[in-house]
């Protein structure tokens, strides 16, 4: 076949971008282990609050440095245990996020850092995240769920 | 029927063709997806 010497360096550039993103995406999950959020666990959206897991709200240790973090989310409010609506969680600590929502689909972003997923009635939402940096954050809902939408939010301070 | 005509190729007008401007046009969208690539990964690996 006959080619053009351009074209053939563009073929090869282009094959040359797809393999490196292939294996950039493959190292970080296969070797690395991160993972996209996910809902494998189901529940009845209409009965949460007698879900074992959403029995206790809030941050809970589970090891030296392993804690699980769980939320429930209603228009329009997140509930994490307490009214005052902060967390306490300190520095490094390697949290597993489990939220859920009660009605309508909500969001769930911790904003600043890649805590971001959808909380979807009827889905036990998942996600791990290390908190690096010490600091307030802001976890706010970025899916539009109704008209107070914009009051929904909680703090999360990760401290020394 | 009729025959399908064969033509042998002696030359190839293909290499004739001046594609110094597409491949400029194919490098600048080229670099430009791979930098925004890269910028959203440190990104994701900095948060």
């Amino acid at each position: 076949m006959n080619m053009h010497k351009y074209e053939k360096w563009w073929m090869l550039f282009g094959s040359g971008t797809l393999l490196i993103f292939l294996i950039v995406v493959g190292v970080s999950a296969f070797y690395m282990g991160s993972t996209p959020p996910y809902c494998a666990t189901t529940l009845d959206p209409e009965n949460v609050r007698e879900h074992d897991s959403f029995q206790e709200l809030g941050l809970k240790q589970l090891d030296d440095n392993e804690y699980s973090l769980t939320i429930l989310a209603s228009a329009f409010d997140y509930d994490v245990g307490n009214p005052e609506k902060v967390i306490e969680i300190p520095k490094g600590a390697s949290v597993s996020i489990y939220a859920t929502t009660t009605d309508v689909i909500h969001g769930f972003e911790i904003a600043g850092t890649n805590a971001n997923m959808m909380l979807e009635p009827g889905y036990v939402s998942t996600n791990r995240y290390t908190f690096k940096n010490a600091g307030e954050y802001t976890l706010l809902c970025n899916e539009y769920c109704g008209v107070g939408h914009h009051l929904m939010a909680a703090t999360i301070k990760v401290v020394e | 029927m009729s025959k399908v005509e064969q033509r042998e190729q002696t030359t190839d007008p293909h290499e004739d063709v001046d594609l110094k401007g597409t491949l400029f046009g194919v490098a600048i969208v080229g670099f430009f997806i791979l930098f925004s690539w890269f910028g959203v990964w440190a990104l994701f690996l900095s948060r």
